[in-house]
C-alpha cells in the first residue's frame, strides 16, 4: 500500500464530443501494471473512443491524459504499447513469420522471441501467408504482433471478436501471462464471459461515463442481485408487491423475479403460495448485475 | 536448440533506425513482387509498348527508338508511383494495415519512404530492361555520360508521381482512388506526349501537355538523348521543380489531415 506504482494510463476529466454526442463525458481513470483491465459496455459506451485517444489516434476535447507518462500516439508511448485493434488487417501477401520479424524490428529487436509463436500455437503456420490464414488464425497473429515488443501496455480493443475456441484460449492464457510479468493489460469488450474469466478488474462504461469500477466479484456484489425461478399460481402483480422483490416476470410456465433480500421475498412467496413448487435460487449473473446497474443509471 | 541460441544472441543486438526503414522497404517490396496485378502491368507494360512503337512500327530507325526511350523511361515511373502511391495507400487506409502502423513504434516517414523505394526500384528495373532494348534491338547508342543522365533524369521523375499519388491515396477512399489513378494514369501518359508524339495531336490538345508533369519530364528525357540543352530545357526543369513543390505542399497537408 506504501509503495506508488505509476499508472501506465492516467486520463482525468477526459471529455470527447463528437457533435451533440458526448462519446466520453469526464471519465477519470488510471489503469496499473500488473493486471488486467476491462472496459466492459454496450455498443456506444466509449470504450473504443477511449482507446483511440489512450493510442494518439484521436485526441481529447477537455482533460489531461497520459499513456507510460507521455503523450499519447508518442514515439515513447508507441514504443512501449502494443496493440490489437478491432478493425485490423495486415498485409496478405506476407507471411506470419515475416510480419513477426518486421513488427518486432519497430520495438528494436532484430528478430521475434521463439517462443511468442509457440505460446499462440502460430508455429505450424509461421510459413503461411496471412491471406490464407483463417479469420481466428488472423487474430491470433495481430495477437503476436501486439506481443512482439515485449510491451508494458498491451491495449486490445475487441480481443476475442471472431475468435475460434481453440484461439480465444491460447490468447486468453497470453494475456494472463503478460499481465503477470508486470505488463498493463487494457481491453475492451461487451462479452462478460471474458471480462469475467480475464480481468482483476472490471470498469463498466455507459454513454460515456464510468458507472462501476472494481473486481468482477465486486461489482456483481454491488448489487447483490438474486434471481428466483418457481412455478406459483401467483400473479405476478401480486409477487412484485411482495417485500425484497425487485422484479417480476414470467417465463413460460414460471415465474423470475429479481431480488436483493432472497430470504425475504422467499418467506412472503411461501406465506401467500403453499402450492409453490419447482424452486430455484441463484445468484444473478454478472450480466444480470450489469444491466440492473445500466437500468438504475438510465432510470 | 542450436538455433535457439543463434536467435537470442542477435536479440541483444538493437535495431538501428536505419535497418528499421531498410526492412520495411524490403517487405513493401516482397509484397509489390508477390502481386500479380500490380508487378506484371508495372514490369510488362512499358517495355511491351515500347517494343511495339519504338522498335517494330519505328521499323530499325535508330533515332525514333532513342526518342520513344525518353517517354517510355517516364512512363516506367509513372506506373508504380502512381498505382503503388494513390490506389495502395488508399487502400491500406481503408483495410486497417495504416491504423496498425500508425500505432506501432514504426517511425512514419519509414511508411512513405518503404513505398519510394519500392516504386524506384520497380522503376529502375523496368528502365535497365528498356536501356538494354534500345541499345540491343532499336541500335541506340549513346554516351556513358548520357546513359546516366537519362536515369537520373526518369528516376527522378518517380518523386513527382510518387507525391501525386500521396495526394490521391489520401483523399478519398480506395474504390474512388484506383479510378482516379486509372484516370490520372491514362491523362499525364497519353496528354502528356509519353505513349506517341504530341504532333499527332490537334494543337488545342498539345496546349494541355503544358499543363502536366510528364509533358516537361519528357522534354528533358528527350534533351538529354538528343544531347541538346537549349534554354527551353532550363523551363522545363523548373517546371518539374514547380510540380515537386506543389504536389509535395498538398501531399504534406493531406498527409497531416489524415493523420490527425
Amino acid at each position: 500500500m506504501t509503495t506508488k506504482i505509476r499508472p501506465a494510463i492516467e486520463a482525468r476529466g477526459i471529455t470527447r464530443r463528437f457533435g451533440a454526442v458526448a462519446a466520453l463525458n469526464g471519465v477519470d481513470l488510471a489503469i496499473e501494471p500488473g493486471r488486467v483491465t476491462a472496459l466492459l459496455g454496450p455498443n456506444g459506451a466509449g470504450k473504443t473512443t477511449f482507446v483511440n485517444l489512450v493510442l494518439g489516434r484521436d485526441r481529447p476535447d477537455a482533460g489531461t491524459l497520459t499513456t507510460l507518462g507521455a503523450n499519447p500516439g508518442s514515439a515513447t508511448a508507441r514504443r512501449g504499447s502494443g496493440v490489437m485493434l478491432q478493425a485490423a488487417a495486415l498485409v496478405p501477401q506476407l507471411t506470419v513469420d515475416e510480419h513477426l520479424r518486421l513488427y518486432a524490428g519497430y520495438y528494436g529487436a532484430a528478430t521475434p522471441d521463439p517462443k511468442l509463436l509457440a505460446r499462440l500455437g502460430l508455429n505450424p503456420l509461421a510459413q503461411r501467408r496471412y491471406g490464407t490464414l483463417s479469420g481466428g488464425q488472423q487474430r491470433r497473429v495481430q495477437f503476436a504482433l501486439a506481443l512482439c515488443g515485449n510491451p508494458a501496455l498491451l491495449v486490445l480493443d475487441e480481443p476475442t471478436v471472431a475468435l475460434d475456441a481453440e484461439s480465444r484460449r491460447l490468447n486468453w492464457a497470453a494475456i494472463k501471462e503478460q499481465a503477470a510479468a508486470g505488463a498493463a493489460v487494457l481491453l475492451t469488450t461487451h462479452l462478460l464471459e471474458e471480462a469475467e474469466t480475464l480481468a482483476d478488474r472490471v470498469v463498466l462504461m455507459s454513454a460515456g461515463r464510468i458507472i462501476a469500477d472494481g473486481t468482477p466479484h465486486a461489482i456483481r456484489a454491488r448489487v447483490a442481485e438474486q434471481r428466483i425461478r418457481c412455478r406459483s399460481r401467483l400473479t405476478i402483480a401480486e409477487i412484485q408487491q411482495l417485500p425484497g422483490v425487485l422484479s417480476a416476470n414470467r417465463e413460460t410456465d414460471a415465474v423470475v423475479l429479481r431480488t436483493n433480500d432472497a430470504e425475504t421475498a422467499l418467506r412472503g412467496l411461501l406465506a401467500l403460495d403453499p402450492t409453490l413448487s419447482d424452486l430455484e435460487v441463484a445468484r444473478a449473473s454478472l450480466e444480470d448485475a450489469l444491466d440492473s446497474l445500466l437500468q438504475r443509471e438510465a432510470a | 536448440m542450436n538455433a535457439m541460441t543463434t536467435t537470442i544472441a542477435s536479440d541483444s543486438y538493437p535495431m538501428t533506425a536505419l535497418q528499421v526503414y531498410f526492412r520495411e522497404a524490403r517487405a513493401e517490396l516482397v509484397r509489390a513482387w508477390r502481386t500479380p496485378a500490380f508487378a506484371l502491368p508495372t514490369l510488362l507494360m512499358p517495355l511491351a509498348f515500347y517494343c511495339l512503337f519504338g522498335l517494330l512500327f519505328a521499323g530499325s530507325n535508330a533515332d525514333t527508338a532513342r526518342d520513344l526511350l525518353a517517354g517510355y523511361g517516364i512512363l516506367a515511373a509513372l506506373g508504380p508511383s502512381l498505382f503503388g502511391f494513390g490506389a495502395g495507400i488508399a487502400a491500406d487506409r481503408d483495410n486497417g494495415i495504416l491504423a496498425l502502423k500508425r500505432v506501432s513504434p514504426l517511425p512514419p516517414g519509414a511508411f512513405l519512404a518503404a513505398r519510394l523505394a519500392c516504386a524506384l526500384v520497380f522503376t529502375l528495373i523496368v528502365l535497365l530492361c528498356l536501356y538494354a532494348l534500345a541499345a540491343g534491338a532499336g541500335g541506340v547508342t549513346l554516351p556513358a555520360a548520357t546513359w546516366l543522365t537519362l536515369l537520373a533524369i526518369q528516376l527522378t521523375s518517380v518523386l513527382p508521381f510518387c507525391l501525386l499519388g500521396l495526394c490521391i491515396g489520401l483523399s478519398t477512399g480506395s474504390s474512388a482512388a484506383m479510378a482516379l489513378t486509372n484516370i490520372a494514369f491514362a491523362s499525364l501518359a497519353v496528354l502528356g506526349g509519353l505513349w506517341m508524339p504530341l504532333s499527332l495531336f490537334p494543337t488545342w490538345l498539345q496546349d494541355v501537355a503544358i499543363g502536366l508533369p510528364t509533358y516537361h519530364l519528357d522534354c528533358l528525357a528527350l534533351a538529354a538523348v538528343r544531347g541538346h540543352a537549349t534554354t527551353g530545357t532550363l523551363v522545363h526543369a523548373l517546371a518539374t521543380a514547380g510540380f515537386i513543390a506543389a504536389f509535395g505542399g498538398f501531399a504534406w497537408r493531406a498527409w497531416a489531415a489524415a493523420t490527425r
